[in-house]
């Protein structure tokens, strides 16, 4: 076995395809998986491989499969390859990078016959599979080479299974030194560094395996207009774009991301340019019950206010959760959701709030919830939140997930949102001397009362709000007409939500024969469903909704198909139940397919269990 | 039929390891907690089933994983309330909370203290290495002013909390201080935590190797430790210093360090007394950061909340006598028509 020197000479990847079998390469179509150790750098490896595929003009996306841990536990990174565009989470992958001894033999066990190993030669003390291909790479020799020692040790590993997964795909090596400067920025030795790696490894593998197996990319142009970003990041974008001034959090696991990249983005664009202080504030506070009063604060003083959490933070919040629909605070809260109940699994994802979420707070209360499944609608939401906040003065809650927030997903270029902020009704103190003041007097019959901000300069502005029963003057009561006038009021503003949140998308094609309904980050494997079950002759309609309350479009549609599968990552089909009780009429036309275990949807899951559910009943 | 054999068997620090692999990060300050945890425990001659781990959320919360006791891995901040609970129910229980600075002080902040204030027969270890960890590195409760981190880009604002000056604030009945990398003093504290009745809060320096590794090393390193660290020992003069040269007066009500030689002898130095009715010294001694004091400041006797339950019972029953239920359900205000 030879090993090159540090510094080698790239050839272009020259590995003739073996015959897979059937003769035929599989270009394009696969997943891979890379198995590794947390907290050794491996999502830098991981983050390039995604990253120059994407380049090449392949339809890609990156999932993290995590444990809640700092250091030293097995992690999976699955990159799905897909020409026709389909990017949902797939198992088992087809390409497994071995590169945790603890995990090995188990993750060789997933691969299908016919698949590829990649592995450490010097790491692993178990038996290959003889029905797919291994392909080996002595590490520790690359190493010791390259002269590598200490700390960067284990991150440098990781660079050795690019440098081999390149060479056998035939991803081009231009792009993986973009996305390597890219990542590094200006540090250009660490970019150097990692590519002489990536060479040297490259060129072994080129030298020294014979490739055998049928999977390779080519170039495609279906990434063009397109850009990588997580739906965290997406989201703190939305936000930043919507006037984000007042941030409260406490830190939690997946929906810290989405205030570190406000951290990042507002201290860059929101500075007075006469004093070059800060415009804008972002709150490590307590716990999720101050983060949320924080907000309720801010919001009621008119500031554009947002907080960020996940399923345990939330239930901290229900508490002002349950003020802000009363007192009617306009505030928005991101909840990025994961698996429960309490702790749960903190890394992995989840549709389980959307019962919770809905009713917080205790008493009769209902909240506006919107459902991003996209990048581009996280950016989006991102900005109405606020709006709709203000114009209904009312907590909006947005229900990201994990598998939305944290991964990275291929998303059309943002559009810049092209009308100016809505800020409902807030009177001036003109306006508080032309027409007076009745806080919650409903003068425009929608249940959307006028509202003053603190610090209006007429005196007539000043009101004391309250969690307590009150009166159209937002004076307190305790007369039976008064509660009932006021909880009727708020169900009518509630009502006039309907028209005001995101409509569903709906996508009908001919002779369906079925509907789908979801909402959210099952997008994907919907999609990839949807495609495979038309192709075996099951055609469906899908809507997914955008927000909840729901309205006519999602009535009609459940009123227009006899069989209709709510799809949801959650135990008890929580949105299912949610439309039986808009529609109990139908209640029967609505069947729930719901399922958790912490891992994303899948086309096969869908697709098996339409089929399955079909075929009884036809 | 079985017997159960209630004798205190002769345990071994394997007793204590329970078959789950522990996993902090390599250099973690927690693991050198866990072996003294695990030494001590087996001289306490207390059954193990009697010896009660719970933790909230957190790198130092999974604690209880590794300890082969009872236990309960909760929610975050809220150990002491579970504890607290468990502690009325049960008296003879061994009841250890774990916890860290953020689960204990930020979102357990109010929990801690009232568990302190009511003095529950309970030990609580804090693990203070003045960052978050499980959320990979935001500042913390006891973090420096102007520590940047990810959530406080442009430095932290915010005052840092003193853990046994707030404990002290809310009457504990024992506060002491060690540190991971003194292993004999941690378990000779911890040794002493466990055999005080009522609340006990021991703070532990412990070092995040990953997100604040700097925050201890003056504490740590054999040239610089003894300068940085005064070990209170109980009737003695508190001096410190890598030549034991330097020594604590107060004047005007403020701690002074002062040399000694040149007329000033160990005689006019503060002398520890633990146990003092009086919580002023301790706090003085809390609030000192140069050098940190270690060891037991506060070790006092006070009823714990049991005991005060267990008198309003036993005082009750001697003015009213024992009633039982008949008597309760026909004494009430029952309206029964005839």
């Amino acid at each position: 076995m030879s090993l090159p020197g540090a510094k080698v000479n790239i050839a272009p990847s020259t590995l003739e395809l073996a015959d897979p079998g059937n003769g035929q390469a599989i270009i394009n179509d696969f997943s891979i998986v890379v198995a590794t150790v947390n907290g050794t750098g491996s999502q830098t490896s991981n983050l390039t491989l995604l990253r120059a595929l994407f380049k090449m003009g392949i339809p890609i996306n990156g999932k993290n499969i995590f444990p809640s841990n700092i250091q030293g536990l097995p992690t999976w990174y699955h990159i799905r390859v897909s020409h026709e565009g389909f990017i949902a989470f797939r198992e088992p992958a087809e390409i497994l990078v071995a590169f945790n001894q603890v995990t090995a033999k188990a993750d060789m066990a997933k691969l299908p016959a016919g698949g590829v190993c990649l592995y450490s030669t010097e790491w692993m003390d178990i038996s290959l599979r003889d029905d797919v291909y291994n392909y080996g790479i002595p590490t520790n020799q690359f190493l010791r080479q390259a002269g590598v020692k200490g700390k960067i040790k284990d991150y440098l590993t990781n660079m050795i299974y690019v440098g081999a997964i390149v060479q056998l795909l035939g991803i081009k090596l231009e792009f993986i030194e973009e996305a390597l400067a890219y990542h590094f920025g200006r540090r250009q030795q660490l970019v150097d560094q990692n590519m002489g790696i990536v060479e040297m490894s490259y060129e072994w593998v080129a030298e020294n395996l014979k490739k055998e197996d049928p999977y390779q990319v080519v170039p495609l142009d279906q990434t063009d207009g397109q850009i990588l970003i997580t739906g965290n990041e997406a989201a703190a974008l939305g936000a930043v774009f919507g006037g984000v001034t007042v941030t409260s959090w406490y830190p939690i696991t997946p929906s810290t991301s989405l205030v570190d990249a406000l951290n990042d983005f507002l201290p860059k664009i929101r500075r007075d340019p006469d004093t070059g202080r800060a415009t804008f504030a972002v709150i490590q506070a307590e716990d999720e019950l101050a983060a949320a009063g924080m907000v309720m604060g801010a919001g009621w003083a008119g500031a554009r206010a947002m907080t960020a959490t996940s399923g345990p933070g939330l239930s901290l919040m229900s508490e002002f959760v349950g003020l802000g629909y009363f007192a009617e605070i306009p505030s928005v809260i991101w909840d990025i959701q994961r698996v429960g109940p309490s702790t749960g699994l903190p890394t992995r994802t989840s549709q389980g709030d959307i019962l919770f979420a809905y009713y917080l707070g205790h008493g009769d209360t209902k909240n506006i919830l919107l459902f991003p499944a996209t990048a581009e609608e996280c950016f989006e939401f991102g900005v109405i939140a606020f709006d709709l906040a203000e114009e209904i003065q009312t907590p909006v809650l947005v229900m990201s997930d994990l598998d939305l927030g944290m991964n990275t997903w291929m998303t059309p270029q943002f559009k810049f949102p092209s009308e100016p902020l809505k800020r409902g009704k807030v009177l001036s103190a003109e306006e508080v001397e032309e027409r007076g003041f009745f806080r919650f007097l409903d003068l425009d019959g929608d249940g959307i009362t006028y509202r003053t901000l603190p610090g209006n300069k007429n005196p007539k502005s000043a009101y004391l709000n309250r969690g307590t029963g009150h009166n159209r003057y937002a004076v307190y009561s305790e007369k039976p007409e008064d509660w009932e006038e006021n909880m009727e009021r708020l169900n009518r503003k509630f009502e006039t939500a309907r028209g005001m949140v995101p409509r569903p998308v709906i996508d009908q094609v001919d002779g369906a024969e079925i509907g789908i309904i979801a909402v959210g980050s099952t997008l994907p494997a919907i999609e990839e469903a949807r495609s495979k079950l038309a192709k075996s002759g099951l055609s469906s309609d899908f809507l997914r909704i955008r927000a909840l309350p729901t309205n006519d479009d999602t009535r009609d549609f459940v009123a227009n198909h006899k069989r209709i599968y709510v799809i949801e990552l959650n135990r008890d089909g929580q949105l299912h139940q949610l439309l039986t009780v808009e529609m109990p009429e139908m209640a029967s036309r609505l069947m729930s397919l719901s399922r958790i275990n912490g891992f994303p949807a899948t086309a096969r899951w869908i697709m098996n269990s339409i089929q399955a559910h079909e075929s009884v009943n036809n | 039929m079985t017997t159960i054999d209630l004798e205190t068997p002769t345990l071994t620090r394997k007793d204590f390891v329970s078959d789950q692999e522990v996993r902090w990060c390599p250099g973690c300050g927690d693991y050198s907690i866990l072996a003294q945890m695990q030494k001590v425990l087996p001289d306490l001659g207390i059954r193990r089933e009697n010896i009660v781990f719970i933790s909230g959320i957190g790198c130092s919360s999974r604690f209880p994983y590794y300890m082969n006791t009872y236990g309960i891995h909760s929610i975050h901040g809220r150990a002491p309330t579970l504890a607290t609970g468990l502690a009325i129910s049960n008296p003879d229980l061994s009841i250890w909370v774990i916890t860290g600075d953020g689960d204990g002080l930020s979102i357990g902040g109010n929990h801690l203290i009232h568990a302190i204030r009511r003095n529950a027969n309970i030990n609580i270890i804090l693990f203070n290495n003045r960052v978050y960890g499980l959320t990979k590195g935001q500042f913390s409760p006891t973090s420096r002013q102007g520590m940047r981190t990810k959530s406080s880009p442009m430095g932290s604002i915010e005052q840092p909390l003193e853990p046994l000056s707030l404990a002290l604030s809310a009457g504990a009945t024992f506060v002491a201080r060690t540190i991971d990398t003194n292993p004999n003093h941690l378990g000779e504290t911890l040794t002493r935590a466990a055999a005080h009745k009522g609340t006990s809060l021991v703070e532990v320096y412990q070092n995040c190797l990953i997100f604040n590794p700097q925050e201890w090393t003056d504490y740590h390193n054999r040239q610089t430790r003894d300068d940085h660290m005064l070990f209170l020992e109980d009737g003695q003069p508190m001096v410190f210093g890598v030549n034991q040269d330097q020594g604590i007066i107060v004047r005007d009500l403020q701690p002074e360090i002062v040399k000694l030689g040149n007329g000033i002898s160990e005689d006019g130095l503060l002398v520890h007394d633990a146990t003092s009715e009086s919580p002023t010294l301790a706090y003085i001694l809390s609030r000192l950061r140069h050098p940190a004091v270690m060891g037991v400041l506060r070790e006092v006797e006070g009823p714990t909340y049991a005991e005060g339950l267990m008198h309003q019972v036993a005082e009750a029953k001697a003015k009213k006598g024992q009633s039982d239920l008949l008597s309760l359900y026909q004494e009430s205000d029952l309206w029964e028509v005839k």
